[in-house]
Formats: structure tokens, sequence, C-alpha cells
């Protein structure tokens, strides 16, 4: 079950870690939420033997989705104490990337969003979902995952191209 | 490109630290999966509601008794109290 488990994240790790980093703007946050998302995957893997891929990481995305957007979850148990410190091979973070004041300042603007909109951002600049995959993960409707993706960019372009929407006013 | 996209694509995730798959196999390895075989309750630990709810069904099963006639009281009123003696009243033979 671990081998499988393993393969999963092989293939599927980045993007979860990568859309809960999107959403929450935290590298441990996203760390835990990418944990929690693959630990209930597992409870519930006996039920997931016949389905493909595609539907594994449709609903590994809604969970992470759904973990990232409600905020009593974010409060849930840390794992790290079940495991013993080793020494992370990977660079540090602060070496390993030096993020540049423009990037900053569209995490934050991203951050401001509200969520479902932040989610419906997310999943279509980051993680390069269709309106329709968007909505499934979203579990709403094609037309309501458009709206909230406009409405997220009209607000990102006000805040991150005010200059820009001020001159075609 | 619009100048959106520019933005947005600067603004990369960082890569997963090395450290995390180990970490999440491992808090794995003490889960417990939700409809694993060895997690569900045996069927004997669900007994006590099950005998709870027979006594329950018995209870509510049962008729109503329908409340008793009094035969006396109609007969005196309609003027029979003498055939109602005669009938239900005690043989001659045994008062005697």
């Amino acid at each position: 079950m671990s081998a499988a488990l393993s393969t999963l994240m092989d293939r599927h790790l980045n993007r979860i870690h990568g859309l809960a980093w999107n959403m929450t703007g935290d590298r441990s946050q996203a760390e835990d939420i990418a944990q929690e998302t693959f630990l209930r995957f597992w409870q519930a893997a006996p039920g997931w033997k016949e389905a493909g891929d595609a539907t594994i990481l449709t609903w590994l995305r809604r969970v992470a989705t759904r973990l990232c957007i409600d905020e009593k979850r974010r409060m849930r148990p840390v794992y790290t104490d079940l495991v013993p410190e080793k020494t992370d091979p990977a660079p540090r973070a602060d070496i390993e990337i030096v993020r540049s004041e423009t990037a900053e300042r569209v995490q934050s603007a991203i951050l401001d969003l509200p969520e479902r909109q932040r989610a419906a951002l997310v999943l279509s600049y980051y993680q390069h979902l269709s309106q329709k995959d968007g909505a499934a993960v979203m579990r709403i409707k094609e037309k309501a995952f458009e709206s909230l993706l406009s409405r997220a960019k009209a607000t990102l372009k006000l805040n991150l191209l005010p200059e820009k929407e001020s001159l075609r006013q | 490109m619009t100048d959106l996209d520019t933005l947005l694509d600067q603004n990369t995730a960082p890569t997963v630290r090395g450290s995390l798959p180990a970490r999440i196999l491992a808090a794995a390895e003490t889960a417990q999966p939700a409809n694993d075989v060895s997690s569900r309750r045996p069927w004997w630990s669900l007994g006590g509601i099950a005998a709870m709810a027979i006594m329950a069904t018995i209870f509510f099963i049962q008729p109503t008794p329908e409340p008793t006639t009094d035969w006396v009281q109609i007969a005196d009123g309609s003027g029979f109290t003498e055939l109602y003696e005669w009938v239900e009243g005690p043989d001659e033979g045994e008062a005697s």
C-alpha cells in the first residue's frame, strides 16, 4: 500500500503542494494541507481501486482546495511529531528562493481575494484546468466558475495594474 | 499573454521539500483506513442498540385494551335489570 502511495505522490504531490501554496502563501501550511490530502486519500483508498488517474487527481485537488478554503481545518493537528527530525536534503527555503518584489506583490493580491475566487484563479492559472475541470473540482457549475474567475481577474487587475486600468477608464 | 498573465507567471510555487513524502508515508502508517475491515465494529457491538429497538417495537405494537363496558349500568338504564341478573347472576342452585 505504501508503494502505491509513493507512486501517487510521485505523480501528484508537486501539483497538490503547489495548489495549497498558491492558496495559502505559506510553505508549512501548504505541506500540512498536502499531507492531509494524501492521508485522506489513503484512508479512502480501498474504494478507489477502479478510479482512473484523472479522477484521483480531481479528487485530490478537490480535497486540497476544500482544506485551503475551510478555515477551521487549517487548525487541524500537525503531524510533524510523528516523524523524527531529519536533515532536509533540499536547499533551505530562504536560500532556494529569492522571491522578487513583484512575485510577493502578486501573491499578496491573490491572498486578498475571497477564498472561492482565489480557488478559481489558482485552479485556472496555476493548475491549468479548463473551466469544466475547475468547476468539477469546486463542485459548481461552469458558469459559476467562470463568474468567480472573472471577478478574481478584475480584482487582480485593479490591484496589480492600477495605472493601466485607470488609463482605460 | 496579457499583463496579468505575465505577473501571475512570476509567482511560482516553491518545490516540495525532500522530507515531505517521507513525512506523509510515516503518517499514513499510523493512520487507519476509514473503511478497512479491521476498523469496522463487530456485529455484536451493536447488540445493545438492537435490543433496545426490539423492546421499543414490542412496547409500541401491543394493542391497547378497549375499555370494559359496564353492562350492569346499561341493563339498569334500559330496564333489563332482572334479565341481566338472570343471565349473569349466580344460578339458583349454586346460591342455595
